[in-house]
């Protein structure tokens, strides 16, 4: 009796997932528009997109309508336990007025924030480190009202890179100028929950925006579809040989009519 | 008495061509001349559309408002199934190809189909959702070559809002699409992020060269970008 032919093992879960999604340069990234904390007032918006390969990170952060001539300090935000969202106006309410601080409700801190979208996890910063360690690294934050960088250097924890990779991590962009003077100051704000050495309107938040997976792996820039031969002038042999042919047929009309005159 | 002035005088009369040959030789020469440079000029492809939508990047200004907000799925929906597409059909620019699947190059941009059987058909990024996956489908194509002139995506630049893209996939389903913008970009300056970033119901990307030709560089210096979204049937 014939021996049954042995059934080909069925491709595993992670095999047809790798075939569904061609293993791309990055582990994969996240995105996210950054739109004004509620609340605190700002006029501007941005976006944001993290990228991952392993635990390198690398992003793009861009906004606009902040603070001219300011720091504003940026981080990856997140938190286990946290909504891994952006806050609402209530929680504007929720902590005492700090030292200096005449209308605490009318200021959304980023302590208040902090149950909406957790802890400091990376320091967006120019350059240098990025720990939680440099969150208020002034001198290595981009400068407003308009700001647009990008690193790929920053190194993560492997925690950290799969806490970006999942879609819930939050980025806040600070530094909110509520009395328009124009500067970072005490003003009706006081000092900052952060560090009582500076002013509320340095470190309150100010754009913030959750950081969802990507729906594509991101190709890098545009796309080289087209080598030009639709572009300038084609045929010219055609065109150069028939103009000769023109030439010649004009000639030696010209030429009988010459001799037809002359005769 | 002779005939002609010049060096003919030399030529025997009787191996003279009469005048009933010059004047047909006149006007062989005239009528193949003309219709050379007839052909020549009128046989001339015209560069490929640039859209009338608008050739300026746009500032990060304006990217917030323009698109739709990052999808956050709820755990109860439950995702399209991915079914890769198979053809394409856009009716206002008379376009209809198979679509085959490109990735991305070692460097992370966007593989080209190559030159062969596959260069002039269109082809679909196969690191993006399929159609009618959320998020937007990316599908490529050539707008011209220098052996066979105008391409699959030579007439991209000339859609408009309204027109549709009709997309077969493997099943054998039809996904329409929508347009709903038009744009070129400089490749030197992409908006990675308007162009591929996340969207909150399932789009199309359609993405081809255009602007100036760079012969330098063997580029043209723009990609042209066709927006659209799903519509129900």
């Amino acid at each position: 009796m014939k021996r049954a032919a042995v059934a080909a093992p069925a491709l595993s879960l992670a095999a047809m997932l790798a075939l569904a999604s061609p293993a791309a340069a990055a582990d994969g990234s996240a995105q996210g528009d950054l739109a004004p904390v509620p609340v605190n007032g700002v006029e501007g918006s941005g976006e944001g997109m993290l990228t991952v390969e392993g635990t390198t990170l690398s992003f793009t952060l861009a906004a606009q309508g902040l603070l001219a001539d300011a720091p504003h300090a940026a981080h990856i935000h997140y938190a286990e336990e946290s909504m891994n969202t952006c806050p609402t106006a209530d929680a504007a309410t929720t902590a005492e007025a700090l030292e200096g601080e005449t209308n605490p409700d009318e200021h959304l801190t980023t302590t208040e924030g902090a149950p909406f979208y957790g802890g400091i996890v990376v320091s967006l910063t120019t350059s240098g480190d990025t720990s939680p360690d440099s969150g208020l690294a002034v001198d290595r934050f981009a400068t407003g009202p308009d700001i647009e960088y990008m690193r790929g250097d920053v190194e993560v924890s492997e925690e950290v890179a799969a806490d970006i990779l999942s879609g819930e991590t939050v980025v806040v962009v600070h530094g909110v100028d509520y009395d328009s003077d124009g500067a970072y100051s005490m003003g009706e704000r006081g000092v900052s929950d952060l560090d009582p050495a500076l002013p509320g309107e340095a470190t309150d938040p100010a754009l913030c925006g959750v950081m969802a997976a990507s729906q594509m792996s991101m190709p890098e820039g545009g796309v080289d579809t087209g080598d030009g031969a639709t572009s300038g002038i084609e045929n010219i042999g055609l065109i150069g040989a028939g103009g000769i042919a023109l030439l010649g047929g004009a000639a030696l009309i010209a030429r009988r009519r010459l001799a037809a005159d002359n005769s | 008495m002779p005939d002609d002035a010049g060096p003919e005088e030399r030529t025997p009369r009787a191996l003279r061509p009469g005048r009933k040959v010059v004047a047909a030789v006149a006007a062989l020469l005239l009528l193949g001349g003309g219709t050379a440079v007839a052909v020549g000029l009128l046989d001339q492809d015209a560069a490929p559309t640039s859209p009338t939508a608008g050739a300026s990047a746009p500032s990060p200004s304006t990217t917030a408002g323009a698109l739709p907000a990052p999808e956050t799925t709820t755990p109860s929906e439950a995702p399209e199934p991915r079914i890769p597409p198979t053809e394409l059909s856009i009716p206002a620019i008379d376009v209809q190809s198979a679509v085959t699947r490109v990735g991305l190059n070692p460097d992370g941009t966007l593989e080209v189909p190559q030159p062969g059987p596959d260069y002039d058909k269109a082809a679909w990024y196969e690191g993006s959702p399929a159609p009618g996956q959320t998020g937007p489908t990316v599908i490529e194509g050539h707008v011209d070559s220098a052996e066979n002139g105008p391409s699959v995506f030579y007439d991209l630049g000339e859609l408009a809002a309204g027109d549709t893209v009709d997309i077969t996939r493997e099943d054998g389903s039809v996904v329409t699409f929508e347009v709903y913008d038009v744009q070129a970009f400089p490749k030197d300056e992409f908006p990675t992020l308007d162009v591929y970033g996340n969207t909150e119901g399932p789009e199309l990307r359609l993405i081809t060269c255009g602007g100036e030709f760079n012969s330098d560089s063997g580029h043209y210096v723009n990609n042209t970008v066709v927006f659209a979204r799903q519509v129900q049937a």
